[in-house]
């Protein structure tokens, strides 16, 4: 029976049955071709999808049932695919060796679930979500990529050396860059209406281009930051790799490596431009995986860089503190001038991402030093950070669930001004959505509350803990917890106005009524896309009403990491409801239930009250509008009015890159007017012909930003003047005249007659 | 138990006098401005309510579930948080029992912040232009206040090393000397600062007028326009249990120098009374100083609005700051 269920085994047909999934849809053609539309009923899937579909979940299911046996067997099974030919049996594990290794510890197998459960939930999602219209030339595609994305992001947390981390990365960008194709895919359909805007078109063509470059910017980083963790060791294995207590150059420069190349991939900011780009272009059925938990893989490997891999120092913690809190303030921001829900949505989860690497950066603070107080800061911060993560994944992943329901209801389009009223037309779907939102804002009773309790809780603990030895920690943490606290408030603001202008009041064009008509569905959604968006649901319900069931889970989570003391928590875990990590400075209990006692007994009391005494509500005709007609297409709030009050208080680096751009097309329009007088003239207006495109901003209601993305435009100036800079210097080195290259010659002679009289000098 | 059957004994009678700090605000604003007045003036508020609270709501097919829900949870949101405030009873009383009704001012600030967030969902739900104006204004006002009580309330909190309501009451208690109490960051800069979140959360006059009749200058009030009836009456009443509740805090957190138990060492029955005049004089001042300052005001524009906010965000930054150097 062992041998049967052993973990090598599974592991194996877990990850047969993903690559068979990723395989079949491809390689078994559908018999409907794509451009035969009239053949096709209005919802179908085709059986090899439903096939790939099946082993998905199948593979998923595996996946869990490794995750929940190794939990309550509490092991940490290994498993070696050694390319035994390879290994010379004299000189044992050298270097280079190519072997795959896998291993399940608390830490992985934490986030094993998480992507398993996604997996499963996003698979019988899909069985339904993928009928439509505008799925359905994809379904076979869709699916294989999917498989595959699964399957990467699963061996990517499961990988127990350098070589096999970077290879399912590798494979997850692939997969990934394959499904940020769909919408490029659709919009240049033959039969597709011409609807669809330029800048649209251009969006979706650059979105896998930007993926792969990107992703590739922060493989590349990696790579260096695995080289040199390997040199450090002498071995690719994660086993060999834990920190040695050392502050040393080189443990800087590793963490340094490994913080860019995670935060590029996490879409920390200045990078988090991609992920507003890339993830909307995506299906947005997959959505809940990819953004929901699969982007939280560079989170993972930043606790096990971070915590494991290096042994913690104070300031790496400041940087990184103030680096997450910036991304979270500056993503909420642009989350909040998103004119799209499934920008807005992906801009929200960077945010997230940001709360959560926060958490990272308190606990990097206190982790070196020794005093029980600290470390209960540590603790806290990490268990925030922990619970936040899956707080995050659950909420988003409803408010993605959500998303891929009303996609489908109307027909793709999701921009707010073709939206409204949704709550009325689609009670199930708009309610998620709304209980989504509620979660997100952190309000309780859902789960957003008690991360973000968690997560003040640790900054106050570590100010307390701080405050009469470290004045600049104590600054950044007050700092950091002032901006923290700003994107909270942000987060409900960002919230209201999208939950409040897709789902609430009246359609706000006569499209989402001619889409109602013509839709797919009877009614709502089936049963497929709603059992997942429920089950989250009573997830997010769970998760903020008993904490206390869920944080003895998370707590072996942090016995991962040698520099962490996880007993104090263990040991001080009292009650159902009460976390108490009592020292001196940190007396922490969580006080909610009494309030919502209260709460509740004066919602009861009231609603009883209106139900046996206060007379029926009378129902009026229309609202008032001044005086004149009612149209509720023209009077209610827009998205650009809703954000004004914040845009026109902050937007100030956009208007100084709009200014400077104002400037470039003046210039060129100066010298496209009248013509050069000499050579340097020519150049000027050359160079004002390669403006950067993007910083053009047109206020068309089809852009998805009402504000310039001053990041991306930012790396687009620094990119062309790089490339100003690198002509320039190329016509200085190569200008055609021999004279000068038989001087190249000569100098290089000399430098290698140099270097071997050095050499001759050393022996 | 004594002590839960105290909190919610007190809670009540915040929640019952709430419309009546209401009307006492409003008679000290008419005595001020030399308008009429008589004793009714501060029995109006009862009236109003009483009288909204028997007639039918009137809701149009435009509005949806949100708007018809909101009215009853944010009253009850306010009225939870009536119940959350530091208790004055049970703090002298059982001055040295160390378990008492947890509270915490983070619970208390995302309260808050839940019920003005249902506020302005209800204001996009009822699909006119003024619910939109009101509520993105009151969000964005929301997004002030929550930092600059966060702010202060850290400063408070690092002043006494914890996050709970209930704890802090009791140091002042525990403080014999009161020697922390007279330092400037409890004397001044935190009473100041809060005194200016007060002024936003409920909505007083440089940021928003509650006796004003003109829609574009509203903040949250526009929201409340297509109102009627009993969903009337109830968010009202919310808004003064805020009021009561954020002026109950500035007066028993923010200005501890007044309340009595820490001079005089009275036990039993008598520390209560005398805490009970303290905090009705201290209530009754807070609520005459509130109408001065609404005298002297004129009501801002709204893009200077975010002002006074930054003003107490410094304020609670320097507190801080001394607390620490």
């Amino acid at each position: 029976m062992s041998s049967m269920f052993s973990f090598e085994i599974l592991t194996i047909s877990m990850v047969a049955v993903f690559f068979l999934g990723w395989l079949l849809p491809i390689i078994w053609k559908s018999k409907l071709s794509i451009n035969s539309d009239e053949q096709k009923p209005t919802k179908w899937l085709s059986p090899q999808a439903k096939i790939g579909l099946i082993l998905a979940s199948l593979g998923s299911g595996v996946a869990i049932f490794l995750a929940v046996d190794t939990m309550l067997k509490n092991q940490s099974p290994f498993l070696r695919l050694g390319f035994a030919s390879l290994q010379l049996p004299d000189q044992g594990d050298r270097f280079f060796d190519v072997k795959l290794t896998l291993q399940l510890d608390s830490l992985a197998r934490f986030f094993v679930l998480l992507i398993a459960g996604f997996s499963l939930l996003v698979a019988i999602y899909s069985w339904e979500a993928l009928r439509v219209k505008h799925y359905q030339p994809y379904q076979q595609r869709i699916v294989s990529a999917f498989n595959l994305f699964v399957i990467a992001t699963l061996l990517s947390v499961m990988a127990a050396d350098g070589f096999t981390l970077l290879l399912s990365l590798e494979i997850m960008t692939l997969a990934f860059a394959y499904l940020a194709l769909y919408k490029h895919n659709l919009y240049e359909e033959p039969n597709q209406n011409t609807t669809i805007s330029n800048e649209k078109r251009k969006d979706a063509r650059l979105a896998p281009q930007v993926y792969l470059m990107i992703s590739h910017t922060s493989t590349v980083l990696l790579l260096a930051t695995v080289l040199l963790l390997g040199l450090r060791s002498g071995s690719l294995e994660f086993s060999a790799w834990a920190g040695k207590p050392e502050e040393s150059v080189l443990e800087s420069i590793i963490f340094f490596l490994a913080l860019a190349a995670l935060g590029i991939r996490a879409g920390l900011v200045p990078f988090h431009f991609w992920v507003s780009l890339v993830h909307p272009n995506s299906p947005t059925t997959t959505h809940a995986l990819s953004l929901g938990i699969a982007i939280k893989v560079a989170v993972y490997l930043m606790f096990r860089f971070f915590f494991q891999f290096l042994v913690p120092q104070s300031w790496w913690g400041g940087i990184v503190l103030l680096v997450a809190v910036g991304s979270a303030l500056v993503t909420v921001w642009y989350a909040i001038s998103s004119h799209d829900l499934k920008t807005a949505l992906a801009y929200h989860s960077i945010e997230n991402i940001g709360i959560i690497v926060t958490g990272l950066g308190v606990a990097l603070i206190f982790a070196p030093s020794g005093g029980i107080a600290a470390q209960c800061v540590t603790l806290l911060a990490l268990l925030a950070s922990l619970y936040h993560l899956m707080n995050h994944a659950t909420f988003k992943g409803l408010l993605y669930l959500a998303t891929g329901a009303i996609d489908n209801l109307t027909h793709q389009r999701v921009e707010f001004h073709y939206l409204g009223g949704l709550l009325k037309l689609y009670p199930f779907t708009g309610g998620m959505f709304l209980v989504g939102a509620f979660a997100i804002s952190g309000f309780p009773p859902l789960n957003g509350f008690i991360s973000e309790w968690l997560m003040v809780q640790a900054m106050l603990s570590g100010a307390n803990v701080i405050k009469f030895e470290n004045d600049l920690i104590l600054f950044m943490l007050v700092c950091g917890l002032i901006l923290l606290v700003a994107s909270f408030a942000l987060t409900a603001f960002c919230f209201y106005k999208i939950a409040g202008l897709s789902l609430l009041g009246q359609p706000r064009t006569s499209e989402v009524k001619r889409n109602v008509e013509q839709s797919w569905y009877s009614e709502d959604v089936g049963w497929a896309m709603k059992a997942p968006m429920a089950f989250m649901a009573g997830l997010c319900m769970f998760l903020g009403l008993f904490p206390g069931l869920t944080i003895p889970f998370l707590v072996p989570v942090l016995g991962c990491f040698p520099s962490i003391d996880s007993t104090l928590v263990t040991t001080r875990l009292s009650d159902n409801f009460v976390i108490q990590l009592i020292s001196s400075e940190t007396i922490i209990n969580l006080p909610i239930y009494p309030v919502l006692a209260f709460i509740g007994a004066s919602l009861i009391i009231t609603l009883a009250w209106g139900a046996l005494r206060g007379r029926k509500p009378l129902q009026s005709r229309v609202p008032w509008s001044c005086g004149s007609d009612y149209q509720a297409e023209t009077t209610q709030y827009t998205s650009s009015a809703v954000s004004f009050l914040l845009r026109d208080h902050l937007d100030l680096a956009g208007r100084l890159l709009q200014r400077y751009h104002r400037y470039l097309v003046v210039e060129r329009e100066r010298f496209q007017s009248q013509p050069a007088q000499d050579a340097q003239d020519a150049q000027i207006a050359k160079d004002a012909d390669r403006l950067p495109a993007i910083l053009s901003l047109s206020h068309s209601p089809d852009n998805i930003q009402e504000v310039l993305e001053v990041f991306r435009a930012g790396l687009n100036v620094v990119i062309h003047s790089l490339l100003r800079f690198s002509t320039w210097l190329g016509e200085k080195i190569q200008n055609k005249d021999i004279r000068r290259y038989l001087a190249y010659i000569w100098w290089i002679n000399i430098l290698i007659l140099f270097l071997f009289a050095i050499m001759l000098i050393d022996i | 138990m004594l002590i839960l059957l105290a909190q919610v004994l007190q809670g009540l009678i915040i929640i019952i006098l709430s419309p009546g700090l209401f009307g006492l605000t409003n008679w000290f604003k008419a005595s001020r401005q030399g308008r009429y007045r008589s004793l009714s003036t501060v029995w109006q508020p009862y009236r109003n309510l009483g009288k909204l609270l028997r007639l039918p709501p009137i809701r149009s097919q435009q509005s949806g579930h949100v708007f018809a829900t909101a009215p009853v949870l944010v009253f009850s949101l306010y009225a939870g948080t009536a119940f959350m405030i530091p208790s004055l009873l049970p703090a002298t009383l059982f001055s040295d029992s160390a378990s008492v009704f947890p509270t915490d001012w983070i619970t208390l600030v995302y309260l808050f912040g839940m019920a003005r967030f249902i506020m302005a969902l209800a204001g996009l739900d009822n699909a006119t232009a003024f619910g939109g104006l009101g509520s993105s204004r009151d969000m964005f006002f929301n997004f002030l206040t929550e930092v600059g009580l966060v702010l202060t309330f850290t400063a408070l909190g690092m002043r006494w090393e914890n996050t709970s309501l209930t704890t802090i009451v009791q140091s002042y208690f525990k403080d014999q000397n009161s020697v922390l109490l007279f330092s400037p960051d409890m004397f001044l800069l935190l009473p100041l600062s809060f005194a200016i979140l007060v002024i936003y959360e409920a909505g007083r006059i440089p940021i928003e007028n509650p006796d004003t009749h003109l829609e574009l200058t509203m903040g949250i009030e526009a929201g409340l326009l297509e109102y009627a009836g009993r969903d009337l009456a109830l968010i009202k009443a919310g808004e003064m249990i805020k009021l009561t509740v954020m002026v109950a805090l500035l007066s028993h957190l923010f200005l501890p120098i007044l309340n009595f138990g820490d001079w005089i060492k009275w036990t039993g029955l008598l520390a209560v009374i005398a805490a009970l005049i303290a905090f009705s004089f201290k209530i009754i001042f807070l609520a005459y100083l509130l109408a001065w300052w609404e005298w002297r005001q004129p009501k801002r524009r709204l893009r200077k609005a975010d002002l006074l906010a930054l003003v107490s965000i410094v304020l609670s930054l320097v507190a801080i700051l001394y607390n620490v150097v």
